[in-house]
C-alpha cells in the first residue's frame, strides 16, 4: 500500500513537473484584438492607421490616449518585422527608468507635443490641471510627499521633465525652514562646536580647518557620513541647489578647507580625459 | 536678456520660418496626391496659489502634416507650432512668451525600409532661446538596418551664441526570429570638448508568445561606469496571468563640464516583481513588489495592489501604493471612474489621497478631488472642461483649479 502510495505521489510530483516545465509552451500572452477595439467604439480604421502613414502597424502615441504605457508592453502585436526602430517601442519604459536622460536632448515640449500639449487625451484621469503631462506619480499635492519619492536614484525620474531650478526655486522659498531640509542639512556643520563649548564651526575660515583636521581628519563622522551618503545617492539632488558646487568645495577643494578628496575610486584611470575635456572643472579645486 | 541677443533671435526665427515657406513651396507641386491634416488646440489654466492668490496660463498648438509621393519617394512633412504664457511669469517690456516651432520634413522609398529625416526646431522660453538641426537616417531592412542621427543645439540666449553638437550611430540586427540585438554609440559634444561619451546594448527576445526577455546596458565611456543596466523577462503564464521579473541598476551622470562629473556617485540596484490577472478584456488586477538597494547600505521596498475595470465604454480604476524608504513610510491610494451619460457626453469623477509619515518626524497628508467632462459634437471637434480641488495638512485653504480645453481637427 505504502508502495503504491509512494509511485502515485512520485507520478503526481512528476506530471506536476511537467506541466510546470511546459506551461509556457501551452500559454499565451494577452493579443491585440481588432474585434475589442471595434466594440469599444473604435469603428474608423483611420483612427489608428493614419492614411500614408510609413508604417502600418500604429505609433504609440495613438495608443496613449486610450492605454497605459505597461499596456503596450504586455500586449503581443503579432510580428513586427516592420516596426524595426526599437526605440519606438521602447522609450516609453526607457525614459520611465530612472536617470533616463530624455532631457539631454529633448526639452519636456518634446514630450509634452505628443503626449498631452498636441493631443487632448480623451481620459479624464490624466492629472493636466495645472502643467502638461504631469505623470501619474504627482498625486495630490506633490511637493508634500515628494520628500520619500525623491530620494536615491527615484530623483533622476524628476530630471527626465524638470531642470534643477525647479526644486531650487521652490526650495529657495523655504529656505531656513528645517522640515524642508535633508537630514544632513539639519544640523549643518557650521552649527556643530569645536570641542565641548567652543565656537562654532561657522566662526573659523577655511584657511583655519587643517589646524584641527590635519589631512581631513575628523572626529566624528556623524555629519560627513550622513552627507556623504546622501550625496553618493543622489548627486543630482545636491547640484539641484548647488549649481556650481561651490558649498562642496569649502571641504573637498585641493586647496583649502578639509582638502578631502571627493573623487571615485577609478579616478586614477579616468582623469586624463576630465584633464583633457574640462581642465576649467579641474582648476576649480586644483 | 540684452537686446542683441533678443534681434538674434528673431533673425533666427525669421530664417526657420523662410526656410519653412521655401520648402513647403518647393515641395509642393512635384507632390502628387498630397494628403493634409491640421489641428489646433487651445488650452486654458486658471488655479490658486499658496495664501489666496491665483494664476493663468494659456496655450495654444498649431500641427501640420502633409504628405506625398514624388519620382517614386514618399515624403512627410510635419510643422508644429506652440505658444504659451503663465500669467505671473509676464512682465512687462519682456519677450517672454514661450515659443516652439519645427518642422520635419521625412523621406523614404517604399518597400526598401530606409528613412531620411531633416529638421528644425526654434524654442523660446524663459529659461532660454535654442535653435535645434537635426538629421538622422536609417539604412537597411530586416534582420540589419544601421542608424545615425547628429543634432546642432545653438543657444542662442546670449550674445557669444553656444553650439553643442550631438552624434549617434547604432545597428540593429535580427539575429533570429523573434531575437534582435542593437549596439549604439552616442556622444555630445560642447565647443569641441566630449561632455558624454556612450555606448549601448540592446537585445530583446521574444520566445513565440510566452516569453519576452530584454536586456539593456549602457557604458559610460567617460567615468568608465556602467551608467545603466536593465535585466527582465515577461513570462506569460495563460491569457490570463502575466508576470515579470526586473532587475536594474542606475549610477546617475553628469556632463564633463560639471563638477559633479568628478565626484564618487553610488549605484543604486532596483529588482520588481509584478503579477498581473486579466480574467476578461474589460478586467485586470495589478500586484507588484520591488526592492530597491543602495551600494552603500539601506534601501527601500514599494508595494502596489491596483485594478481596472472598463465595461463597455465606461471605466473604473483604483490603486493602492506603499513605499517603505530609507527615510520613512508614504502611502497612496487612488481611484476615479468615468462614463458616456451621451453618445457625444462622457463624464468623469475620481480623487486621491496621499500620508507620509517621514523617519523623525510628524506625518503629512493630502488629498485631491476632480470633476471632468469631455464633449465631441463631430468628429474633429473637442472641449474639455476638467475642475479640481485639492488640499493638505500645511495649506490650511484648499485650492481650486480649472482647466479647459478646445480640439479642432482641419
Amino acid at each position: 500500500m505504502n508502495r503504491r502510495v509512494c509511485f502515485y505521489i512520485r507520478r503526481l510530483f512528476l506530471a506536476a513537473l511537467v506541466i510546470v516545465a511546459l506551461s509556457p509552451v501551452l500559454s499565451w500572452a494577452m493579443r491585440f484584438s481588432h474585434k475589442v477595439h471595434e466594440q469599444k467604439g473604435v469603428a474608423e480604421c483611420t483612427t489608428c492607421h493614419p492614411a500614408d502613414a510609413l508604417s502600418i502597424i500604429p505609433s504609440p502615441e495613438v495608443c496613449t490616449p486610450c492605454h497605459e504605457g505597461v499596456d503596450l508592453d504586455d500586449t503581443d502585436f503579432g510580428p513586427t518585422r516592420t516596426h524595426t526602430p526599437l526605440w519606438v517601442r521602447q522609450h516609453g519604459r526607457d525614459s520611465s527608468e530612472p536617470d533616463a536622460q530624455c532631457k539631454s536632448c529633448h526639452t519636456s515640449s518634446f514630450c509634452n507635443d505628443c503626449h498631452e500639449g498636441g493631443e487632448l487625451s480623451p481620459d479624464l484621469t490624466k492629472r493636466t490641471i495645472r502643467t502638461e503631462g504631469v505623470p501619474r506619480t504627482h498625486t495630490s499635492r506633490f511637493r508634500i510627499v515628494h520628500p520619500l519619492k525623491t530620494t536615491g536614484g527615484q530623483i533622476d525620474e524628476c530630471f527626465t521633465c524638470h531642470a534643477e531650478e525647479f526644486c531650487s526655486d521652490c526650495h529657495d522659498t523655504y529656505r531656513g525652514k528645517n522640515r524642508l531640509k535633508t537630514v544632513s542639512h539639519r544640523e549643518s556643520w557650521t552649527k556643530i562646536e569645536a570641542g565641548t563649548g567652543g565656537p562654532l564651526h561657522e566662526d573659523f575660515s577655511l584657511g583655519q580647518c587643517q589646524d584641527c583636521h590635519p589631512d581631513g581628519a575628523l572626529s566624528s563622522r556623524d555629519w560627513s557620513a550622513a552627507h556623504s551618503r546622501e550625496a553618493k545617492r543622489s548627486l543630482k539632488s545636491c547640484q539641484s541647489c548647488h549649481p556650481s558646487g561651490a558649498v562642496c568645495k569649502d571641504c573637498h577643494s585641493a586647496l583649502t578647507g578639509l582638502k578631502i578628496s571627493p573623487h571615485p575610486r577609478n579616478w586614477r584611470s579616468i582623469q586624463a580625459k576630465f584633464r583633457k575635456e574640462a581642465p576649467e572643472v579641474c582648476a576649480e579645486c586644483h | 536678456m540684452g537686446l542683441l541677443s533678443l534681434n538674434t533671435q528673431r533673425h533666427a526665427a525669421l530664417k526657420t520660418l523662410i526656410f519653412m515657406v521655401m520648402l513647403v513651396g518647393v515641395m509642393k507641386p512635384p507632390i502628387s496626391r498630397a494628403e493634409t491634416l491640421s489641428r489646433l488646440v487651445t488650452v486654458y489654466n486658471s488655479w490658486e496659489e499658496e495664501e489666496g492668490a491665483s494664476n493663468s496660463s494659456a496655450a495654444q498648438y498649431l500641427d501640420l502634416w502633409t504628405s506625398g509621393n514624388m519620382n517614386g519617394f514618399k515624403l512627410d512633412l510635419e510643422g508644429s507650432g506652440r505658444i504659451a504664457a503663465i500669467e505671473e511669469e509676464i512682465e512687462a517690456g519682456d519677450d517672454d512668451v514661450h515659443r516652439l516651432y519645427s518642422l520635419a520634413l521625412t523621406v523614404s522609398k517604399p518597400g526598401s525600409g530606409g528613412w531620411l529625416t531633416l529638421g528644425r526646431q526654434a524654442i523660446s522660453s524663459l529659461t532660454g532661446h535654442n535653435i535645434i538641426d537635426g538629421v538622422s537616417l536609417s539604412i537597411g531592412s530586416d534582420p540589419f538596418t544601421v542608424n545615425a542621427r547628429w543634432g546642432i543645439i545653438s543657444d542662442i540666449s546670449n550674445d557669444d551664441p553656444d553650439e553643442e553638437k550631438t552624434f549617434g550611430i547604432g545597428a540593429d540586427y535580427l539575429l533570429r526570429s523573434g531575437m534582435t540585438i542593437g549596439l549604439d554609440y552616442a556622444q555630445i559634444t560642447d565647443d569641441g570638448h566630449v561632455m558624454e561619451e556612450l555606448v549601448a546594448v540592446d537585445w530583446t527576445y521574444s520566445w513565440f508568445r510566452h516569453t519576452k526577455a530584454y536586456f539593456t546596458l549602457n557604458y559610460d565611456l567617460m567615468s568608465e561606469t556602467y551608467h545603466e543596466v536593465l535585466l527582465g523577462t515577461r513570462i506569460f503564464l495563460s491569457e490570463l496571468i502575466t508576470t515579470t521579473l526586473e532587475y536594474s541598476q542606475n549610477v546617475s551622470r553628469f556632463e564633463a563640464d560639471s563638477i559633479y562629473s568628478v565626484f564618487a556617485i553610488d549605484a543604486t540596484e532596483t529588482t520588481a516583481f509584478s503579477l498581473m490577472f486579466t480574467p476578461n478584456p474589460d478586467t485586470r488586477y495589478i500586484w507588484e513588489y520591488a526592492v530597491e538597494s543602495f551600494e552603500g547600505g539601506d534601501g527601500g521596498k514599494r508595494y502596489v495592489l491596483g485594478g481596472r475595470w472598463t465595461p463597455g465604454r465606461s471605466s473604473f480604476y483604483l490603486d493602492f501604493i506603499q513605499h517603505l524608504e530609507t527615510g520613512g513610510e508614504l502611502i497612496e491610494l487612488s481611484l476615479g471612474a468615468s462614463a458616456y451619460i451621451h453618445p457625444l457626453v462622457k463624464l468623469g469623477i475620481g480623487g486621491d489621497f496621499s500620508s507620509t509619515e517621514p523617519e523623525n518626524d510628524e506625518s503629512i497628508s493630502s488629498y485631491l478631488g476632480y470633476l471632468g467632462g469631455e464633449w465631441k459634437p463631430s468628429p474633429n471637434k473637442e472641449m474639455t472642461l476638467r475642475v479640481e480641488q485639492s488640499g493638505d495638512e500645511v495649506l490650511e485653504d484648499p485650492t481650486l483649479a480649472i482647466r479647459l480645453a478646445l480640439k479642432l481637427e482641419f
